[in-house]
């Protein structure tokens, strides 16, 4: 595949919320207004806001799931959260310009679905949330400051590598999911072996990875002058990707205690 | 509060106070004057 070919097919950034067009309707990024263009400091203080609000309904579900014991009290919120975060998600993709409204909508209805699986990882392994926590938010920072200091360069060839590991996993995990509908599955996701261990440092390093890319789209869409609902939606996709960061870490330490 | 909530509860706040405060900046003169970087608006 070339690489024009492969960029078409899987977007031009490893994380889809960075379509290869976000940028295109705005070519006029210089015509906006200092007052209504994007800035770091707002992308940051909307993330934050997210995270915060993510955070909240992932301690109603933890409660609902540790004041219970009962899996089945937290499943219909689960399956909310996961199912409304998915739709809410696209409809952020695809209409950026409601990210303001969506990317709240989306941070409360991933928490839901978080809360509940992490308090369900917590009762089996206990002490793995916070490692998991931690974990992520220790590489978020770490990342940010390799990112800033130039350490990490990303290039249109870095693009290229983790647009294509990011769709090979996708891909991947949506076989797995088929198969599992016909009582079978991908053997290696989920095993605690050497290779599944393997398997999922990769894509602990791939979602890592990712988030230097939505640094340098954020960088570059504030420098560019980009419109201030941009802020919302460069928010947005660093939660997509912190989530999805911080279940393959939690999957990750899971298959790690469950060799003891 | 265990060594495991000390240390990776710090570590949660070290990392996420470091996106929080750093985040702000622009990135270092290396990483934003490069001749190599990411193209998103020619895309």
């Amino acid at each position: 595949m070339s690489k024009h070919n492969a960029l078409t097919t899987f977007g031009r950034s490893g994380n889809p919320m960075f379509r290869g067009e976000v940028f295109k309707p705005d070519a006029t990024f210089a015509e906006t207004e200092a007052s209504g263009r994007m800035t770091l400091a707002g992308t940051v203080n909307k993330t934050g806001i997210l995270l915060v609000l993510c955070l909240v309904t992932a301690s109603f579900t933890w409660n609902i799931f540790f004041g219970t014991g009962d899996p089945a009290a937290v499943s219909g919120f689960l399956w909310i959260g996961l199912i409304g975060g998915l739709i809410l998600a696209f409809i952020t993709i695809f209409k950026r310009q409601w990210a303001g409204v969506t990317a709240p909508l989306y941070a409360l209805a991933q928490g839901l679905a978080l809360g509940g699986i992490s308090a369900m990882f917590e009762a089996q392994y206990p002490g793995i949330v916070i490692q998991a926590m931690g974990l992520t938010f220790g590489t978020l920072g770490v990342l940010l400051l390799a990112y800033k200091s130039g350490l990490i360069k990303p290039t249109e060839n870095f693009r290229l590598m983790i647009v294509a590991a990011t769709g090979g996993i996708a891909l991947l995990y949506l076989v797995s999911f088929v198969m599992g509908f016909f009582g079978s599955s991908i053997g290696f996701i989920h095993s605690n072996g050497l290779f599944g261990i393997g398997f999922s440092l990769f894509v602990v390093a791939i979602a890592a990875l990712n988030l230097v890319l939505d640094f340098d789209f954020i960088e570059e869409a504030a420098e560019q002058g980009a419109p201030k609902y941009l802020e919302w939606y460069g928010a947005f996709s660093l939660m997509v990707t912190l989530i999805w960061l911080y279940l393959e870490i939690l999957r990750l330490l899971a298959k790690l205690r469950s060799r003891n | 509060m265990g060594w495991n909530e000390l240390f990776f509860g710090g570590l949660m706040v070290i990392g996420l106070g470091a996106f929080l405060f750093f985040g702000r900046f622009r990135a270092g003169k290396t990483q934003r004057e490069r001749q190599d970087k990411i193209r998103w608006r020619k895309h």
